[in-house]
């Protein structure tokens, strides 16, 4: 590594928003944990099971902070730097994601601890799954249309989970990832899939894009 | 500059009309996938317009955050400049949103009033827009809301928090018979009530009211753009005070006014709404079916649908699948072959969960044979757990004279423990 490029990689890191990331990632268990049974409001189909609760969302919170953080505040360095940062970014994605799980499983052993979560093996199984997953997602969006937009994946995304990831019985099919019953290999080939593509367009899939509609009026 | 002008200038520049046709899709999509029979009449039709509302919502809340936050953060508009009051340069970013917000729902309405059956009269053909303007007050809400986070959070996380806002306000908000924005069911016996519909629209209106008159200029080219404390204040409180009244407010009321209702050819009479005429044959495919069930059972004449019959007679339901509308009439049969017998209770007060059994299994098989096979996968009930499904399920096949044997022994059964008649 060229002393340039330290020197890049030293500013890139310090741009990381680190006190942002770690809040959030400690954030989205807890939020899961307080979002107890509550459900999302899709189940238009009277007497049938379609379970849709709100934790299964709240890792989407991770994703979009990691993906913000990689973008960085400096355009104009990784930009310039692009091969050797992409790199350092893919480690610290995945040093991130296992500080999410890391934080899930202290959340929700506290929240067991305090009563709040009757059996926590389960929920943090599926916390984990859908942070991989839905980091993976929103990663991927960002690096497609820019980081203020990878929220967006992660909606539509929902609405299709919703919408067409259900069984005949109401039953989250394998593919959903975010639905599905942790025991669905299916749904763990995705989440992962998603997060090794999000590595992969990380370590070479050149800058992020970048917006040009907002430009000031005038 | 007209305002016209100024609005046109942003509308252009904005990323929102890119996004219109996908959401316009999202829409569409969303209304005719959600459940089979959504268009079976005008109101199930004008709810299903409500469903995606949710994702739209997200979906533009999340842009009007962006917007707020890229005008914020890289810098003015050039309308700033233009002794142009600053209420009327909010109006124009949050403009394409608002737009955006009220063609995609229009579109959703149109989807449902071109395939909603053509054999209703235009009167029964009228679509309910109440439904459609629950879905648009909770855009307006998320559009209002993430203008001003936008506007306030100069983060790139602003957006992705924004677009949660609508989600959880979504699933949060409930009034006494249902969610707030997003009404999942609407029995054909009710109509939505216009002043929870107002209410509702209310709420949203002030919260975009309030993004409109709240922003202030900046004092500093790069500093962060400030907000009049009293308009601010007086928005906000008048946006909770609709929000909590809104959910105070039940949507669904009686309808009023005389309905001649719609009735199968064949006894027994199975009737229903003017605007259900499509369910019309499927209810003549039932009504033959329980005229043919065995003659132990008393089936009534006439079962109007829920609403329409007298009060505390039983009703026919007709939501969704035609399960609901042969397990209405099963119950009906029943209850009517029964006459006074009612489920007797132990001495702590509970039911007896034997003559439950008997009763919930006799009327699942009449139920299955009126629907004309077992309960479809998609169907669940409360009473599952104490069904004797393999009698049900053996019965669905015997001959005539094994049914009527089975059916007469449950019915003694039934009779021998009687409860204590209600006064």
């Amino acid at each position: 590594m060229t002393g340039a490029t330290r020197h890049a990689t030293r500013l890139f890191l310090r741009a990381f928003r680190w006190p942002m990331v770690i809040a959030v990632v400690v954030l989205a268990p807890t939020l899961a944990v307080v979002a107890g049974s509550s459900q999302l409001p899709v189940c238009t189909r009277q007497y049938q099971s379609c379970d849709s609760p709100l934790w299964a969302y709240t890792p989407v919170l991770v994703g979009v902070a990691i993906a913000v953080s990689l973008a960085g505040s400096f355009p104009e360095i990784d930009q310039s730097a692009a091969r050797h940062l992409g790199a350092y970014k893919a480690c610290y994605l995945i040093t991130v994601v296992a500080a999410a799980a890391l934080a899930i499983v202290a959340v929700l052993v506290a929240a067991t601890a305090l009563g709040l979560v009757v059996s926590s093996t389960p929920l943090a199984t599926a916390l984990v799954r859908n942070t991989l997953g839905w980091v993976g997602c929103t990663v991927l969006v960002a690096r497609l249309f820019g980081s203020p937009l990878s929220w967006v994946g992660a909606v539509v995304a929902t609405f299709v989970f919703e919408w067409f990831g259900r069984g005949a019985s109401g039953t989250a099919l394998g593919w959903a990832f975010a639905i599905a019953a942790t025991t669905e290999s299916w749904s763990w080939v995705v989440a992962t899939s998603l997060m090794l593509a999000a590595i992969f367009m990380t370590v070479w899939g050149g800058t992020e894009a970048r917006l040009h509609f907002a430009s000031p009026t005038g | 500059m007209s305002m016209v002008h100024v609005w046109w200038m942003e509308y252009r520049r904005s990323l929102l009309p890119w996004f219109a046709l996908p959401l316009l899709v999202i829409q569409v999509w969303g209304m005719s996938s959600a459940s089979s029979t959504w268009n079976e009449s005008s109101t199930s039709a004008s709810l299903a317009v409500a469903w995606p509302g949710m994702f739209i919502a997200a979906i533009l809340g999340g842009l009007a955050a962006l917007s707020g936050y890229t005008r914020a953060h890289w810098g003015e508009s050039i309308l700033a400049n233009a002794a142009i009051p600053r209420w009327r340069i909010e109006a124009a970013l949050i403009t394409p949103a608002l737009v955006v917000s009220i063609l995609v729902p229009l579109g959703g309405l149109l989807a449902a009033w071109l395939s909603v059956p053509g054999a209703l009269s235009s009167a029964a053909k009228g679509l309910r827009v109440e439904f459609a303007l629950l879905a648009w007050s909770l855009s307006l809400a998320a559009i209002g809301m993430g203008h001003i986070l936008g506007r306030l959070w100069l983060s790139r996380l602003a957006p992705g928090v924004a677009a949660l806002i609508p989600i959880f306000l979504a699933a949060a908000m409930h009034r006494p018979d249902g969610l707030v924005f997003v009404p999942l069911l609407a029995p054909l016996k009710n109509v939505p009530s216009p002043l929870a519909v107002g209410t509702t629209v209310a709420f949203g209106l002030a919260v975009i009211l309030t993004a409109v008159i709240g922003p202030k200029a900046r004092s500093l080219p790069g500093g962060r753009p400030g907000f009049h404390r009293l308009p601010v204040v007086l928005g906000t409180a008048a946006a909770l005070s609709l929000m909590v009244a809104s959910s105070q407010l039940p949507l669904m009321v009686p309808r009023s006014g005389e309905v001649t209702p719609l009735c199968t050819v064949g006894s027994p009479h199975l009737c229903t709404y003017p605007e259900a005429i499509a369910l019309l044959p499927t209810l003549e495919t039932l009504s033959t079916r329980a005229a043919n069930l065995p003659s132990e059972l008393v089936v009534p004449l006439k079962v109007l649908e829920d609403g329409l019959q007298d009060p505390g007679q039983p009703g026919l339901i007709l939501l969704g699948d035609p399960w609901f509308a042969a397990e209405s009439l099963s119950t009906a049969i029943v209850n009517q072959t029964l006459g006074p017998c009612t489920a007797p209770t132990t001495p702590s007060g509970d039911l007896t969960t034997s003559w439950l059994t008997e009763y919930y299994t006799l009327e699942e098989w009449v139920s299955a044979t009126i629907y004309g096979s077992p309960r479809p996968e998609t169907v669940f009930s409360t009473t599952d757990p104490i069904v004797r499904w393999d009698e049900v399920d053996s019965m669905l096949g015997a001959d005539a004279t094994a049914q009527s044997a089975w059916v007469q022994g449950h019915l003694d059964t039934l009779r021998a423990q009687c409860g204590p008649l209600t006064p």
